[in-house]
């Protein structure tokens, strides 16, 4: 096979790190619409909506987690994304996510305060934007295609273990 | 020497203030792992952030936002992060020492200084000391809300947009390991520039929406990171500053309690020794 070109793709919400590695492309709902991104794409900065993020990783293998809304920028070769949160799409809780539409709806009828209004918008948007990725993933399983949901965050590293016991002698 | 019975008293108290140092180590302990979680979670976020608006800093907007403006600096602020309590080391002496070297070097240049303190401690000494104080937060707890820490941020941020500071620090500690912390002044405002040897020249990012609305979002999130991180690790810090040093005043009162007991001994020693020469020798005069 012909080389493929790649970049790195750097992916972090306030949690910790989500994916940083090899990507030939990757998907990611920008507030203006969904962005493709390929190897040297033009420097891009872009605030994200809550949505599906589709990464084509270096070797292939296709990767899709939710993103709660964030920052992307576009660099030729490294595409850094901050996401406010992120969630594995099978990990989508459909009872939840319906109480908090049916909550934010009710919010929006009410028309309560201006920060309300605007909070309940988000969280509209944020619960419609699961329940499209959770639909998406459950024609997917209907048609064998379960690739990309097993995605695992990595584990935490950077400082170093610290054993109490080796403390108390 | 000092009779037996005093000994005994001194004994009990110096065990009684063991004890609480040692559920004070305890509670720091299992305190410190939570925080520690926690900042690690947070740290991959804050420096990623740093690093995109390192990259912001070196392109050449058509818009240019009022956070990224260099100035001169006339005028200087700080975020000072310190502990709402105390019984944790040199923790807060460290941050406020590297506070006050900095403010003097500023002071030298006749660079006027505002201060906004997050922590009792350092709100303590920054009235103690002098210094214009422009906001202050402490009672943070163990698990700080970013909502509760916004108010000193926003009247740094807004100092400079209005050009009331020119340059903004965050002065905290800085976590390495449990042993070994470390006060750090890293500067806030305006954003450091990364170098970015691969592209030189005049170029500019792609905004959607726009410059403006998106570089605002950038900027809020940025500052909000960088002190929520400083926080929640100076949080780790106080609690693993504070474990180390009631170990050592366990440890301490270890010794002490060994020493005590020696003289305790004999004091006693010396007592029934004195009376039974004092027996022999009434039994002698008879």
């Amino acid at each position: 096979m012909a080389h493929v070109p790649t970049f790195r793709l750097h992916v972090v919400d306030v949690h910790g790190e989500v994916y940083n590695g090899d990507a030939r492309f990757v998907a990611v709902p920008a507030e203006m619409g969904e962005v493709g991104i390929l190897p040297g794409h033009a420097p891009l900065l872009s605030r994200m909506r809550p949505g599906e993020l589709r990464i084509s990783q270096g070797d292939g293998a296709l990767q899709i987690l939710f993103l709660d809304g964030g920052m992307l920028e576009v660099q030729p070769y490294l595409v850094s994304i901050l996401a406010d949160a992120s969630l594995r799409v099978p990990d989508i809780d459909l009872k939840d996510t319906e109480a908090r539409l049916q909550a934010a709806q009710r919010a929006l009828s009410e028309r309560t305060s201006e920060m309300n209004l605007l909070m309940a918008e988000q969280e509209l948007k944020r619960e419609l934007a699961k329940i499209q990725a959770h639909q998406r993933y459950q024609q997917n399983l209907q048609l064998g295609k379960t690739d990309g949901y097993d995605w695992r965050r990595p584990p935490l590293t950077g400082i170093p273990e610290i054993n109490i016991q080796d403390l108390e002698e | 020497m000092a009779h037996a019975k005093e000994i005994r008293g001194q004994i009990k108290s110096v065990k009684n203030t063991q004890k609480i140092t040692r559920a004070m180590e305890m509670v720091a302990a299992s305190k410190m792992r939570r925080a520690q979680e926690r900042m690690r979670a947070a740290r991959p976020y804050a420096e990623k952030i740093r690093k995109v608006l390192g990259h912001v800093a070196n392109a050449h907007p058509e818009y240019n936002h009022p956070l990224l403006q260099v100035r001169e600096v006339k005028k200087a602020g700080f975020i000072v992060v310190t502990t709402d309590r105390g019984l944790c080391g040199a923790l807060n002496v460290n941050v406020l020492r590297a506070l006050v070297l900095k403010m003097r070097e500023f002071h030298d240049q006749g660079v006027a200084v505002q201060v906004a303190v997050m922590g009792g401690k350092g709100l303590g000494f920054i009235k103690r000391f002098g210094g214009k104080l422009v906001a202050e937060v402490s009672g943070l707890g163990d698990r700080p809300h970013l909502a509760d820490m916004l108010g000193p941020i926003q009247v740094m941020a807004e100092a400079y947009a209005k050009g009331e500071v020119d340059v903004v620090y965050v002065v905290s500690s800085r976590f390495i390991n449990t042993m070994l912390q470390k006060a750090t002044v890293e500067q806030l405002l305006p954003v450091e520039k990364v170098d970015m040897p691969a592209r030189q020249g005049m170029w500019d990012y792609i905004y959607e929406p726009e410059a403006r609305p998106v570089l605002d979002h950038l900027l809020q999130r940025y500052i909000e990171s960088v002190v929520y991180q400083g926080v929640v690790e100076h949080l780790a810090c106080e609690q693993s500053a504070r474990m180390v040093a009631m170990k050592s005043a366990s440890d301490n009162a270890k010794r002490l309690i060994g020493d005590l007991q020696l003289a305790y001994n004999k004091a006693r020693q010396a007592a029934i020794t004195k009376e039974i020469a004092e027996i022999s020798a009434g039994a002698a005069a008879v």
